[in-house]
């Protein structure tokens, strides 16, 4: 049977526990006292876990606050938009309205509807003096 | 044969190239955040971005009392960029159709090879709602102002009218043009690549100003009248042309302003360029015999002749080498110098008129304004014609006194009137009362400085004489005489010089006047070109009484105290009892400093 890559290199690794330390001399420095030490009581699950959780809540809020705003400034946007363009055409039939009645109060327009109705110049005029 | 490479020289040429390679991308991005930073910028901004011209709203004309004879509308303008057009031939019918013109002309228009196209400039808002409603690719509408001039012909020489672009081209429309067209504003927006607005872009809006509003001194009703009767008197009289001027005499201010033929200003396009001349202000013509009144109000203040001093005057006269004839042959008669005026004898004036001198004479004409611009600044405005003494033809002392070899305008003669009827005052004639600003606030125009030209006493001396050229027995123009109101004018029949300048070809008409005649509150011009009969008495003066009644009417002008005149013996006092005050005679305004004194004593050519 053929041995793959990582079989053979599994085979010519040496093993953890058979691994030796360089040579140092033990009297060179004094070994440190080691102890066992709990895990910190936060992190008891995998660790970093809470705070990519937090993370991803905050960004997620972020990013829907402000798609939000978006949303209601672009609602305001097209209100603004609806506002402005009702302002317009009432601008313009204000203006209309305007020439309709300057067009019908022209002396000239007045004196024909006057003469439709049978109206006639004076023929004289009288003054009456204190 | 397989090359093979030594492992460090291979190294080495990949890291040649990373190198290269990263030099360029470093180089370029030097360049494009550094260098060009601004550029790219601009670019980019210019992508994204849009400024758009915000045009103003041009300002409106009104009458004195607010009437509106020219104002804007928002109108919508229907364009197309014919690339985005599908079926352009479907395009132009239905398009045509809506917009109610024909369909090969807009057919052609989608046909340009042009990535823009006007389809309709400044149509009604209804219309381009039909053509909006056709939902067709590539056609687009917009709001664009249009002037419009609600009165039609109305004082259309006056006002004059504004271009497709709203740019003043004539009349005060030009004049003032400046004012009446406000200041454009502007609009940035940031934009999608659909072209719409991006609602949290850039959006920066700078409003534009609006123009100022005119208020003229016209009347719009008394305009029409005058503009009535003067359409009356050119078609009964076969005239020309011609021209009314109502004005105020105590303020100058121009209360009607007719000329004929005229235009309507809504549609140019169809009338000639003739129509469209404000012929009172601009057009000169030889005023004839109604600038006697110049001669007479000069002969009068320097005393060289009493309205009773009586003169010989035969038919006809010879000054130099010509003969000067009266309107009709008569034997040699005595005649007041008031006589000489109510039958506006030729060969009198000139005989008063040689005991002026030249010098003195062209003095007094000078001094009425010949020769000056009356100072409305109307475009194209005339100050007539009036030659330097010495420049004059020795037949000059012949012609100048009875108003020939001299030019004025309507508006000059009618502001000679004006300076008698004020008590020897002469007050700068205007057009324009006052400005409105945006933001409604009322400024008044500046008047001119008033001068006094002859004293309060010649002034009423000959308004007494004018009163027999349409009371007395031999006046000139009975046809003025309105019922119940004394009328002091002069007519006007004078030849017609050639535009080519050599000689005289047809006459003018006139008569000008003023009434109240004890207290002058109008004066009336009445000046027709060429009118058949030539007598201004016969054709100008009707049309006078008919402006003039109706505007003392319309003003609430009464008749007033009753002026005797010249000839009656009891004097200037009113027949009501009460003494006639001095006609709006303020004897307290200084002499125009820029008139040198009048020449004393000559002898005559």
């Amino acid at each position: 049977m053929a041995l793959s890559d990582v079989d053979l290199q599994a085979r010519v690794q040496p093993e953890p526990h058979h691994y030796e330390p360089p040579y140092e001399p033990r009297h060179a420095l004094p070994r440190p006292v080691l102890r066992v030490v709990a895990p910190p009581k936060w992190s008891k699950g995998r660790p970093g876990m809470a705070f990519v959780v937090v993370s991803a809540l905050t960004v997620g809020a972020i990013v829907l606050g402000l798609v939000v705003l978006n949303v209601l400034v672009a609602q305001k946007s097209f209100r603004l938009a609806d506002l402005n363009k009702a302002v317009q055409v009432e601008q313009t039939r204000s203006q209309q309205l305007r020439y309709q009645v300057a067009t019908a109060g022209s002396p000239d327009a007045v004196a024909e509807a006057a003469r439709r109705l049978g109206l006639v110049p004076p023929e004289r005029q009288e003054f009456l003096v204190k | 044969m397989k090359l093979r490479f030594r492992p460090g020289l291979r190294l080495l040429t990949l890291l040649f190239f990373f190198l290269a390679g990263s030099g360029l991308v470093g180089g370029r991005l030097v360049q494009v955040q550094g260098l060009d930073a601004r550029r790219f910028v601009a670019l980019a901004a210019d992508q994204r971005e849009r400024r758009f011209v915000l045009p103003p709203q041009r300002g409106s004309i009104l009458d004195r009392s607010g009437g509106e004879l020219a104002m804007s509308l928002d109108m919508q303008t229907i364009v197309a960029n014919p690339r985005f057009v599908p079926d352009r031939d479907g395009a132009a019918k239905a398009i045509a159709a809506a917009l109610g013109v024909d369909e090969g002309s807009m057919r052609k228009k989608l046909g340009s090879p042009g990535g823009f196209v006007y389809l309709a400039r400044k149509v009604d808002p209804a219309v381009a709602a039909r053509v909006k409603d056709l939902r067709i690719p590539g056609v687009e509408t917009f709001t664009e102002s249009k002037r419009v001039y609600p009165a039609g012909r109305l004082a259309s020489q006056v006002v004059g009218f504004a271009g497709l672009d709203n740019e003043g081209l004539e009349g005060l429309e030009r004049q003032y043009d400046r004012r009446l067209r406000g200041t454009p504003g502007e609009l940035l927006i940031e934009r999608d690549p659909t072209g719409l607005s991006i609602p949290s872009g850039v959006h920066q809006s700078t409003p534009s100003q609006p123009g100022e509003d005119l208020v003229l001194t016209l009347d719009r009703e008394i305009q029409y009248q005058a503009q009535i009767a003067l359409a009356t008197a050119v078609e009964s009289w076969h005239a020309q042309a011609g021209s009314i001027i109502v004005m105020e005499p105590a303020t100058g201010d121009v209360l009607a302003m007719a000329n004929a033929p005229d235009f309507d200003p809504n549609a140019v396009g169809g009338s000639a360029g003739s129509d469209r001349r404000n012929r009172a202000v601009v057009d000169v013509y030889e005023p004839g015999s109604a600038s006697k009144v110049v001669t007479a109000a000069a002969a009068l203040e320097t005393g060289v002749v009493k309205p009773t001093d009586v003169l010989q005057v035969p038919d006809e006269y010879k000054v130099a080498n010509r003969v000067f004839h009266d309107a009709h042959p008569h034997r040699t008669e005595n005649l007041t110098f008031a006589d000489i005026i109510e039958q506006s004898s030729n060969v009198g004036t000139i005989k008063v008129a040689q005991r002026l001198g030249k010098d003195r004479l062209h003095y007094w004409l000078d001094a009425f304004g010949y020769g000056r611009k009356p100072g409305i600044g109307f475009p194209g405005e005339t100050g007539g014609i009036l030659p330097k003494p010495d420049k004059w033809w020795p037949t000059s002392m012949g012609t100048v006194p009875i108003g020939q070899g001299v030019a004025v305008s309507a508006l000059q003669i009618a502001s000679v009137y004006a300076t008698v009827a004020n008590g020897g005052v002469a007050v700068p004639p205007r057009l324009v009362d006052a400005t409105i600003d945006a933001s409604g606030k009322r400024h008044e125009a500046p008047r001119g400085e008033s001068r006094r030209v002859i004293r309060p006493e010649t002034a009423t001396t000959l308004t007494r004489i004018l009163l027999r050229v349409t009371e007395g027995e031999h006046g000139t123009a009975k046809a003025a005489a309105i019922p119940g109101y004394q009328v002091a004018g002069k007519t006007g029949t004078a030849q017609k010089a050639r535009t080519d300048g050599r000689g005289y070809q047809g006459y003018v008409a006139s008569f000008i006047g003023f009434a109240p005649a004890s207290n002058p509150r109008l004066v009336v011009a009445v000046v027709l070109d060429n009118p058949s009969p030539i007598w201004g008495g016969v054709t100008a003066a009707p049309a006078f009484k008919d402006v003039m009644q109706f505007s003392l009417r319309r003003l609430g002008i009464g008749p007033g105290p009753v002026l005797s005149p010249i000839a009656d013996p009891s004097g200037s006092v009113g027949k009501t009892g009460s003494p006639l005050p001095a006609p709006g005679r303020s004897g307290d305004v200084a002499p125009d400093p820029g008139l040198a004194p009048p020449p004393t004593g000559e002898t005559a050519d």
